[in-house]
């Protein structure tokens, strides 16, 4: 008997759905159902007549229709759920590492301070997220594993942009990307404290430790119903990844 | 006819000479000519501020209201203005918390020009370290010293560059109250063992700074500007109106509160009939005169209100920028966080924790 999965989450949550659609299924000792909505939608995920759904009826009406059952969440149907996207990302540490050197980094910055303003300053902006919000809606109403899955890393086609350039390449020039895990794992450490468990992206999807190889996010398509035809993300966007991403991350977790 | 001969000296004393309608007939809100200001400050002025608890106050209505308050150690960038608080970022134009005598204003900057070196440079508490100058600024601390003096170092060169840069120097006067390394004379923000490091007899002594030492050491800092600048500084000196948390001085907080006040008040009074490019604005005239009936103080008795900091910047901002009408509230979000919270950072309450 197959697992049942609950997977929930904004725009990313398109390449899970699309790895796991096409074709024959990565794995059959699970099954899942996805939910979400668009932009900012989800940040209005409450519990709604017994029901996990967004406030927003506009969010609301997208999140029963991607997942085709019509509604929003039962708890009580699913085994275990996954968290995508909504904001799971280490953006300040990209972000600071130019100007903020830490004695965990090997680059000479701006500023010298401690590890721990970075991490507080990544943790906090996970703490405050769109994902944890949902998260925290669901342990109200479930005590079962909830798993919280990173956004991947940008594509390498990031180097086309040339203001991603110049914030990866001091990275990479000096081999910090040992520094970016670190800033990560001390929020998974604060997320585990609470209850959560972590899915990492998949080594083999990694290029140099912090960026997405370009062929896990070339052609990636918008979150969209089934029925409705595949759009493409605007060209250079770096952030979405495509099917065979979604594909190697069923492959890969261990749920 | 001739003029006819005054009768009495206070005879041409405007209204604002006298007690009963320049203070008791006021509104305490909004008290008529308290400070006139001794200079103009522009926007285009790069400000730079220092100094106790209250002038995070100052430097936060400045900033609101559009003045150039320079930044050289913003925070990281996605980091709130609560947490970069916590951090020390964001409430003075560099990090080095606060600092709340003219001794400590004094080594900070013969420090920064490499003029000479505090000793006990580093403290160590649980294995951590920190910067014994500024402990608060890393709460969690270092993993080592050396790397606590490599953070010292880049920080030392921004306040380089903001005492050679500035053009307005906000100070406000805090303490009097001071611990010092007996040896050395080095100065510290806080009592060695209060956040870090340990406290000993032998190497470290209280200090209790009089007239001449205070106004000695802020005039020192005005000649070594002089002489490391190559253009004109205004200064513009408060004293800090939060009373004292504790005293280490043997006598009652209330009267030793007073005594390192008047000392400080007298200081910057001095600074003012002395100097035509410092100017003294009397925040703590305005929080503390009999007219507010204690109201601009928190239920604590220490704690300055929201509305006296209120008061008392808009008798500032109604001499340095009177088309900006009342004060604003808070503008919008800096790219870098700002502290703009009402709440201030005071080391110096840490001291309740040890009240028995």
């Amino acid at each position: 008997m197959s697992r049942q999965i609950c997977v929930m989450g904004n725009s990313h949550v398109a390449a899970l759905k699309d790895g796991w659609h096409a074709g024959i299924a990565p794995r059959t000792d699970i099954h899942p159902t996805f939910f979400g909505a668009l932009s900012d939608g989800m940040a209005t995920l409450d519990v709604v007549d017994g029901e996990v759904i967004p406030r927003d009826a506009k969010a609301a009406e997208f999140f029963r229709k991607i997942s085709g059952t019509g509604g929003g969440v039962k708890v009580a149907d699913f085994d275990a759920f996954v968290l995508a996207g909504m904001g799971f990302f280490p953006t300040p540490v990209f972000n600071n590492y130019r100007n903020f050197a830490t004695p965990s980094t090997s680059h000479e910055a701006s500023h010298f301070v401690s590890d721990a303003v970075i991490a507080d300053t990544l943790w906090e902006g996970i703490d405050a997220s769109m994902l944890m919000h949902c998260a925290r809606v669901l342990r109200r109403v479930t005590d079962k594993p909830i798993y919280l899955a990173w956004q991947a890393f940008c594509s390498e086609s990031l180097f086309e942009i040339e203001w991603r350039a110049e914030q990866m390449q001091p990275i990479l020039d000096n081999g910090d990307q040992a520094f970016v895990h670190k800033m990560m794992a001390l929020s998974e450490a604060r997320l585990r404290e609470e209850g959560f468990e972590i899915l990492n992206q998949p080594e083999e999807t990694l290029r140099d430790g912090v960026m997405t190889k370009a062929e896990f996010s070339r052609g990636s398509v918008l979150f969209r119903a089934e029925a409705e035809n595949a759009t493409a993300h605007r060209e250079n966007d770096v952030f979405h990844m495509n099917s065979l991403y979604g594909r190697t991350c069923w492959n890969r977790w261990d749920i | 006819m001739g003029n006819s001969p005054k009768t009495s000296p206070y005879e041409d004393v405007p209204k604002r000479g006298y007690w009963r309608s320049g203070v008791a007939q006021q509104d305490p809100l909004a008290i008529e000519g308290i400070y006139r200001r001794k200079f103009r400050i522009s926007r285009r002025d790069a400000i730079a501020t220092a100094g106790s608890c209250f002038a995070q106050h100052i430097a936060r209505h400045l900033r609101s209201r559009k003045f150039n308050v320079m930044q050289y150690e913003p925070a990281p960038r996605g980091m709130s203005a609560e947490l970069a608080k916590t951090y020390g970022f964001g409430i003075y134009t560099c990090r080095y918390g606060n600092i709340y005598t003219a001794a400590q204003m004094l080594q900070l900057a013969r420090e920064a020009f490499s003029i000479s070196v505090p000793q006990d440079r580093v403290w160590e508490r649980n294995g951590r370290f920190f910067d014994a100058q500024r402990p608060n600024v890393e709460p969690g601390g270092f993993d080592t010293a050396e790397q606590v003096l490599r953070a010292r170092e880049g920080h030392l060169a921004y306040v380089r560059q903001m005492l050679l840069e500035m053009d307005v120097f906000v100070f406000t006067f805090g303490l009097t109250e001071t611990w010092a390394h007996k040896e050395s004379g080095t100065v510290y923000p806080t009592a060695p063992g209060t956040i870090a490091g340990s406290f000993d007899d032998d190497a470290y002594e209280f200090q209790n700074h009089r007239h001449g030492r205070v106004l000695g050491d802020f005039v020192k800092l005005k000649r070594l500007l002089k002489r490391e600048r190559s253009k004109p500084l205004k200064s513009i000196v408060t004293v800090s109106p939060v009373p004292l948390t504790a005293t280490a001085s043997g006598q009652h907080v209330l009267a030793a509160s007073t005594y390192s006040k008047s000392v400080l008040r007298g200081v910057a009074g001095e600074l003012f009939e002395t100097y035509r490019d410092v100017d003294y604005f009397p925040s703590y005239e305005l929080i503390t005169a009999p007219a507010t009936r204690g109201m601009f103080f928190e239920p604590n008795m220490r704690n300055v209100t929201e509305s006296g900091v209120n008061t008392a910047m808009a008798a500032f901002l109604e001499q340095h920028d009177p088309k900006g009408g009342a004060v604003k509230g808070k503008s919008k979000p800096a790219k870098t966080a700002a502290v703009d919270e009402g709440d201030v950072v005071c080391e110096e309450v840490l001291l309740e924790a040890f009240q028995k």
